[in-house]
């Protein structure tokens, strides 16, 4: 690797316009000699792509950083998806509100008698709390992890239809209802396999 | 004696650390040491494992522990109820560093060319403390609150008013404790995995949470002087040296032009990248040739930590392109610069 070389000549080069300066040392950058001195004559905030021989006193993490490598990388953090390794259940908690007096809770309170139980210990990790909502209609609040919550009123029900609405609180994920457009039916995140067509590698036809 | 022995069937200590405390410190063949068993003596009431958010979060998660050991794992050191329920520090730095092992083992094998900036980035992206507090916001998990009552919030992950510059004068900018606090329950958590089972149990949770999220590496990459990367590249591999050529055109001195630019070594097209100036298609063609050589993915890789008999090693690459850069054009001009940075018999 000629690295050595093209950087012996730069330093030569600067040692004749500034001969009365010796900012960096002429042997070789590759082994790990001291510079005279100790430290090192380059402020960091003026030199980007400066490299530096092992100064006394500074780690080898700083040495590191100031040995800037042209690719820089950029942060990112990774995504999630859901279910591709393990799943977690969107819906957090479940609240049921219920009344003692009003005769529209009265499923309510027949629900919350006979068929909470089972359905709590069905879904362990859904947090299930139970309220008293006086002279109010029964309800049911869902609260999903992203933090949105969904209220459902069940004024009237059996307790087979509130088990169905619990049930719909469960499946759901806790995003806003939108209306999905025929042309964003298809959502990916990964790139098309085949690529996209381009006038520029199509073939002689289309060449410009 | 009696007193000793009934002190010790107070004791609430969790899981595996039960036995081997005091066994290995105390050689004496009667019981505990009423002076020492005191220090040890946690709280009268029950550890509160029955809340309904700890034991609801517990079961979200799915991790291999007991509840006890989930619970401590949500006190961070500076949580208030500390002394009572125990710290999860010991746990997350032994999580920290399984985490770290298992996540790099899975990247350098994958991607073994990958430069080493753009390497401890995909780390991050995986196992820094942003992705891992988001992966504890995804299971659901709650911070503590200041003016909400200790007892009523077991099950968030418990923490105190901590100044970060002091704590922390390295953080990243914008980085709260409560981010690093909710890292340190997730690492925790593994740490227990590894404690309570063994190392292939926290494999298997860490692939599950972990390595199932999506990274593109490819976005992980920011060049500042790819035709120069690439030459020295090509001088390494033995290639001839990258020529840039324009392969297709249209649009020249008009509003919108387009330029594609192939980088050649010899014959061979390294890259090729589109721009509306020429200099950026040769950026981007030279920068596409050097993602397609650090991109090189090895696959159906077998990790070393799940190696069989047969194991024959994985790929090592050469390593990074060094290229040594001396930007002369920012080296300062007036003469007051280098007159303070002689040696001091030179100076005045």
């Amino acid at each position: 690797m000629n690295c050595n070389g093209h950087i012996t000549a730069v330093i030569s080069w600067i040692l004749q316009l500034f001969p009365w300066s010796t900012p960096v040392s002429t042997t070789p950058s590759s082994s790990n000699t001291r510079r005279p001195g100790g430290s090192c004559t380059c402020p960091e905030h003026l030199h980007r792509n400066c490299t530096q021989i092992w100064t006394p006193g500074k780690s080898i993490y700083e040495q590191e950083k100031s040995v800037k490598m042209p690719v820089q990388a950029l942060k990112k953090v990774a995504t999630s998806q859901n279910g591709v390794g393990s799943y977690i259940l969107q819906l957090r908690k479940l609240d049921f509100g219920y009344c003692d007096w009003a005769g529209a809770s009265r499923g309510m309170n027949e629900f919350l008698l006979r068929n909470l139980k089972q359905f709590a210990a069905d879904h362990p990790s859904v947090e299930i709390t139970v309220t008293p909502r006086p002279a109010h209609h029964p309800i049911i609040r869902g609260t999903y992890i992203n933090g949105r919550e969904k209220v459902i009123c069940v004024r009237n029900g059996t307790p087979s239809e509130i088990l169905e609405k619990c049930k719909l609180l469960r499946d759901q994920s806790g995003v806003k209802l939108k209306k999905i457009k025929a042309r964003n039916v298809v959502q990916s995140t990964n790139s098309s396999v085949r690529g996209i067509w381009s006038p520029f590698h199509a073939g002689k036809l289309h060449q410009i | 004696m009696a007193a000793a022995r009934r002190t010790a069937q107070r004791l609430r200590l969790n899981g595996a650390t039960r036995s081997s405390v005091f066994r290995t410190s105390i050689r004496c063949n009667s019981s505990f040491s009423p002076a020492f068993s005191a220090e040890r003596v946690s709280i009268e009431q029950p550890v509160p494992t029955t809340s309904p958010r700890l034991v609801a979060l517990h079961a979200r998660v799915g991790a291999p522990i007991p509840v006890d050991t989930f619970l401590r794992a949500l006190n961070d050191n500076t949580s208030p109820v500390v002394s009572q329920l125990g710290t999860n520090s010991h746990l997350s730095h032994l999580g920290s560093s399984i985490l770290g092992y298992y996540v790099s083992e899975y990247i350098i094998t994958k991607y073994p060319r990958l430069p080493s900036s753009i390497l401890k980035a995909a780390l991050d992206a995986f196992i820094g403390v942003k992705a891992l507090k988001s992966l504890a916001r995804e299971w659901g998990v709650e911070l503590f609150q200041k003016d909400v009552e200790v007892e009523k919030q077991i099950g968030r992950v418990l923490f105190g008013r901590v100044d970060d510059r002091i704590v922390n004068p390295e953080r990243e900018k914008g980085q709260q404790y409560a981010d690093v606090a909710a890292a340190t329950f997730v690492r925790a958590v593994i740490g227990g995995i590894a404690l309570h089972q063994d190392r292939n149990a926290a494999r298997a949770f860490i692939e599950a949470h972990v390595l199932s999220r999506k990274l593109d590496v490819l976005q992980l990459f920011a060049f500042t002087e790819p035709n120069r990367e690439l030459s020295h590249l090509c001088k390494r591999e033995g290639m001839e040296a990258p020529v840039s050529r324009l392969v297709a055109e249209t649009g020249r001195k008009s509003r919108s032009p387009v330029f594609v630019v192939g980088v050649y070594s010899g014959a061979d097209k390294l890259g090729e990248g589109q721009a509306s100036s020429m200099k950026e298609a040769e950026f981007r063609a030279a920068a596409n040739a050097l993602k397609g050589y650090y991109l090189w993915e090895q696959k159906d890789v077998v990790l070393p930590s799940q190696a069989g008999p047969d194991y024959k090693g994985s790929f090592i690459d050469k390593g990074e392109v060094i290229v040594n850069t001396l930007n002369t054009s920012n080296l300062p001009l007036s003469s007051e610069y280098y007159v303070k940075r002689l040696p001091r018999k030179h100076q005045k």
